[in-house]
């Protein structure tokens, strides 16, 4: 599992992208409202490379209801 | 031993702006796409233009450079993915509008953004064999005509372009001017960046214009490109600081960043895309103008260059200007 320091340094710059307000963006935080387009999605899965070093695949990005789901999609990435 | 002796590029006059494509793509706003692609412009050929005519246009301002004699080419090489028609060869219309010899031959590469690479090879290929003693290479597509002007997510990023290269004999003794040319693919990618347009797999009526899968491309560029760059420099005993500058395929300035951040390639590594957007093979030779002027006597510059993208296709090669 990411350590939280990494966390919350991914989802501020994670907040960024998904042009929320970063105090938003926290464990909890749906997708519902988000717009997965293409700039997003992409932007999205450089960042996740950039902080964890794992490559998700776009439409597994676009599948996670919230941050949770992310960061469990990430820890199963690094886990295998 | 073969080096580059001229560069030129052209593209068309006519201008997509950032502002156009909010205005087709809203909530996006012209600032937006600047900052998630830092293409600010790309250019379009008009209805009757083609990557032939434009190839042919960067071949006559090279053609018009200090100490380029047409009659001594003895080979036209074409790179390009959107040729005029199925036959003859582009090139060679090409060829006899630029007037060149009858003796020098002309050929169509068909390859995208790893293609520039491709016809460095085999121009030095051609050379060192003896085949032949000058060869210009071209660039040229017009991938606006292969996309659906109402796809959002390819619309920002194509935009079209040439370039002219001679690459020709240097002085005795001196260092190769293009050094190891490395090539690698995943053809099972291919699906990822794909055109039915021009071909025959799939009928006419049912082909279907280029699609890219952005996120599975990004994958293959983040996946593949560091490690098959860190064999590159190890099969050529060579080490980043060996080079003074690092030009990637320009497919998007955030593509760009996140790779030479990756592969440490950073403040070396150039980014020359703002006004013309990814125009596939010309992407290199493009960027490269801003490097120079070519074969300064009083500097040597070592070059690491590397294509990637459809095909799935890379390649690698070190020059020296």
């Amino acid at each position: 599992m990411p350590t939280s320091e990494k966390t919350i340094a991914f989802l501020v710059e994670l907040a960024d992208i998904l042009e929320v307000d970063p105090a938003r963006v926290t464990v909890d935080f749906s997708f519902s409202e988000i717009d997965w387009d293409s700039l997003a999605v992409v932007s999205s899965i450089a960042l996740i490379d950039e902080h964890f070093d794992v490559i998700v695949g776009g439409q597994a990005l676009s599948d996670c209801g919230g941050v949770s789901d992310l960061l469990a999609l990430v820890a199963d990435k690094l886990g295998k | 031993m073969p080096r580059l002796l001229a560069l030129a590029s052209h593209l068309p006059e006519k201008v997509l702006s950032n502002q156009e494509l909010a205005d087709r793509f809203p909530p996006w706003t012209a600032e937006k796409i600047y900052i998630k692609t830092g293409i600010t412009e790309r250019r379009v050929a008009s209805q009757y233009e083609t990557a032939a005519d434009l190839a042919e246009s960067a071949a006559q301002k090279l053609l018009a450079q200090p100490g380029v004699n047409p009659l001594q080419i003895d080979m036209l090489l074409f790179v390009t993915q959107t040729p005029d028609q199925a036959l003859p060869t582009s090139a060679c219309n090409i060829h006899h509008k630029l007037g060149l010899p009858r003796s020098c031959g002309a050929l169509d590469l068909n390859q995208g953004c790893s293609g520039y690479i491709y016809g460095l090879a085999v121009a030095n290929g051609l050379i060192v064999s003896g085949t032949a003693r000058q060869v210009l290479l071209l660039t040229g597509d017009t991938y606006t005509k292969l996309i659906d002007p109402y796809d959002r997510s390819v619309a920002t990023l194509f935009g079209d372009g040439a370039s002219a290269t001679l690459v020709g004999p240097d002085q005795p003794g001196s260092q190769p001017g293009i050094g190891l040319c490395r090539f690698g693919i995943d053809g099972e990618g291919g699906k990822l960046l794909h055109c039915d347009y021009s071909g025959w797999r799939v009928p006419v009526a049912d082909q279907k214009p280029l699609r890219m899968d952005g996120a599975g491309i990004l994958a293959f560029t983040l996946g593949v490109l560091p490690k098959a760059l860190t064999h590159y420099l190890c099969e050529t005993n060579a080490t980043l600081s060996d080079f003074d500058s690092v030009v990637f395929h320009q497919a998007n300035q955030f593509i760009l960043e996140r790779l030479y951040s990756k592969t440490g390639i950073s403040s070396k590594g150039v980014i020359a895309m703002r006004y013309s957007g990814n125009t596939v093979s010309s992407s290199i030779p493009i960027a490269l103008e801003a490097l120079l002027p070519l074969n300064n006597e009083n500097f040597q510059r070592k070059i690491l260059l590397a294509g990637f993208g459809v095909g799935l296709s890379w390649s690698f090669a070190t020059i020296l200007i």
